[in-house]
């Protein structure tokens, strides 16, 4: 018998389970393994996968369930931001042991949410089951994940911590987190999510999560993507704005075997903006893919992309922003921006933007741009005794720069600069 | 300080320096003068470590040392400066954090821990004050969005912090205004001592009014044509440049 016919048997027999209960998360699920069957995995032929290949499983019998059981005794890598409210899942499972949280959060286990409204109200709505392969494989089989309320008006100072801890040295094994986070009106906060990664841990994970804003809320969002090691991350933010709510979103990435991050924001209101950013550098033999898609439904939006991308070695960067204006959403003002910086000849990157607009009175500027360290400007820091090797890193931290100062969050801000160091294997004496 | 022998040079099949001899002493300024094309851009790219520019024949001795042997970056730590005729607008690197990184990398060569803040912070200040820039200047990305003399100031400025013992200023008085040229001639005039020297390159005699060479060369064709004291400067923008075509 072969793996894939193994793993059909598996979901068919989970499928079956499904179809007996009337719950109504499990009709979602059942829902995302037809339409999942219907799609299977991607494969490089699949446009929208075209340049990244999620290597599957090379075991006979997938396992889809998490069988990690968290020990609280588990010493956990400090965290590297400061917060009185952190969520810390251990190899895939929630740990409330290590977490905390204050009374401006509710913090709940995905599988222990179905009574609550908001979760009824919001769970797998944003989710695209019917085209994303991950997002329905995840719907149909995420294993943990928390369901998360930002109260009314609550203003947080410190950032939400979402810690993704992977210590298992388990090979080929598979993490499927989905959570949903809802900010309600005029909830203010940062999350920041970010994984803890052991070198040997080789495995895939497949996180999916839902945000909702409600009118006047305002999120900002950086994900820290470093040290990955080998994992294979595909990331998911579906994000959707209502009135008058505001949403930032940076993604730092320069590890993984494979990263894959599909941002999708809606603005679902008129006057909303919202405000992506970010850097990826991809070194050795990663590939780090940022597909985005920002939606302006209504009229008077503004959206801002800024991504910077630095590819060494064989490394390989993606970027795919697309900008869909909708018919109704006159006035729009949309600005993309992606420069890309090779530094190796091995190196690669694939850079797409995509403008679908149906509107007639809007403002879309893009530019998209590949290019090589400047000679010129090498030469003039060379001539004042800087190493080459030095020289170079300090001209590619320049490069990103253009990004990090626009940070507004400055432990972010002061983590990034030394990750690009650390990433760049950079000796700047600044 | 720096000798040269039977310098030749060229950039892709085109011979540029053919056989050019200069020696500087200590203490000494020297001016290059000449014509356009003549070389003496390709000059000053050669001795500060150039790589497009190929080196044919020849020699230069740089303080006992084999120039050409060195590396760009080395040369500079050994005490080489050359100031840009267009120096490179540098986004996202300002100029604070390129001079420590230029004066750690040297001491970092030398064995030496980095330079304290305090003392780094002095000697910005002493320097800035030297060739009148403002410290906003510093935070700022090198270079970018400066005016031609803020350019050149900041040239000097770089001079000053790094304190070379040859310094080579490459048409630093092109599209100079009256109170820039006066800054930056005040600048070198305050750094020239017994230990170091200058090599000016400029087209104009008006630069040695106010910084006063030793000797005065014209260079034509790839070679030095007549050397004389800073009387030929004058002579040179009575007669033009003609001249010293019809010498060779």
């Amino acid at each position: 018998m072969t793996d894939t016919q193994n793993s059909s048997s598996i979901i068919e027999t989970h499928l079956a389970k499904l179809n007996e209960s009337n719950d109504s998360v499990n009709k979602h699920k059942a829902d995302a393994i037809t339409s999942f069957m219907k799609m299977g995995f991607p494969t490089t032929r699949h446009e929208e996968w075209k340049y990244t290949p999620t290597l599957f499983f090379s075991k006979s019998e997938l396992d889809y369930r998490n069988s990690y059981v968290v020990k609280n005794s588990e010493v956990l890598e400090p965290s590297v931001f400061e917060s009185i409210n952190k969520i810390v899942f251990i190899n895939g499972s929630i740990s409330l042991h290590h977490s905390v949280f204050t009374d401006d959060i509710e913090v709940h286990h995905i599988d222990a949410s179905a009574s609550h409204t908001l979760f009824q109200a919001h769970f797998n709505t944003l989710a695209n089951n019917t085209k994303e392969p991950y997002v329905a494989f995840n719907t149909s089989f995420y294993m943990q994940g928390v369901f998360v309320v930002v109260k009314k008006n609550s203003v947080l100072e410190q950032p939400i911590l979402i810690e993704y801890h992977d210590t298992s040295e388990a090979v080929d094994y598979l993490q499927q987190i989905r959570n949903l986070i809802v900010f309600e009106s005029g909830a203010h906060a940062s999350i920041i999510v970010k994984h803890y990664t052991k070198d040997a841990v080789k495995s895939l994970s497949n996180e999916v999560n839902e945000l909702i804003l409600y009118p006047n809320s305002h999120a900002k969002i950086y994900l820290i993507q470093d040290n990955l090691h080998e994992i294979q991350n595909l990331n998911t933010w579906e994000i959707a704005q209502e009135r008058d709510a505001n949403c930032d979103v940076f993604t730092y990435s320069d590890s993984g075997a494979l990263v894959r991050n599909n941002l999708h924001i809606a603005m679902n209101a008129p006057g909303l903006t919202c405000d992506t950013k970010a850097i990826y550098l991809a070194s050795k033999k990663s590939i780090i893919d940022n597909h985005l898609k920002i939606e302006h439904k209504l009229p008077h939006c503004s959206s801002f992309q800024l991504y910077r991308g630095v590819m060494n070695d064989e490394g390989t960067g993606v970027f795919n922003g697309k900008i869909h204006v909708h018919v109704d959403a006159q006035k729009t003002d949309a600005y993309q921006s992606n420069k890309n910086l090779l530094l190796s000849k091995n190196a690669n990157i694939y850079t797409k933007p995509q403008l679908e607009i149906f509107a007639d009175d809007v403002k879309c500027s893009h530019g998209a741009a590949i290019g090589n360290i400047d000679e010129n400007a090498l030469f003039y820091l060379i001539a004042r005794g800087i190493s080459k090797a030095t020289a170079k890193s300090m001209l590619t931290v320049a490069f990103a720069n253009e990004v990090i100062e626009k940070l507004d969050n400055e432990a972010v801000k002061t983590y990034v600069e030394k990750a690009i160091e650390r990433a760049l294997d950079a000796d700047i004496r600044y | 300080m720096i000798n040269i022998k039977n310098l030749h040079a060229r950039i892709g099949e085109r011979e540029i320096l053919k056989g050019f001899n200069l020696e500087v002493k200590k203490g000494e300024i020297h001016a290059i003068m000449g014509p356009n094309g003549t070389g003496k851009s390709t000059l000053a790219s050669v001795i500060a470590g150039k790589n497009q520019y190929e080196v044919t024949e020849g020699s230069i001795e740089f303080d006992g040392q084999d120039l050409l042997e060195m590396e760009a970056d080395e040369r500079a730590r050994a005490g080489v400066f050359l100031a840009f005729q267009y120096p490179i607008e540098i986004p996202g690197v300002s100029t604070t954090n390129f001079m420590k990184a230029a004066i750690n990398e040297k001491r970092k060569s030398q064995g030496l821990e980095p330079m304290p803040a305090k003392e780094f912070l002095e000697r910005m200040k002493e320097k800035m004050a030297l060739v009148e820039i403002d410290k906003a200047f510093m935070s700022r990305s090198l270079n970018e969005g400066f005016s031609g003399g803020e350019k050149k100031r900041n040239e000097i400025f770089q001079m000053a912090m790094l304190e070379p013992k040859l310094a080579i200023l490459d048409e630093t008085d092109s599209g100079l205004d009256i109170d820039a040229l006066r800054i930056v001639s005040n600048g070198v005039n305050k750094l020239r001592n017994s230990e170091n020297a200058f090599i000016v390159i400029t087209h104009y005699q008006r630069l040695l009014d106010y910084i006063v060479p030793d000797f005065v060369h014209v260079m034509y064709d790839g070679r030095i044509v007549k050397t004389g004291g800073k009387e030929l400067a004058l002579e040179l923008e009575e007669k033009g440049y003609d001249w010293v075509k019809e010498l060779v």
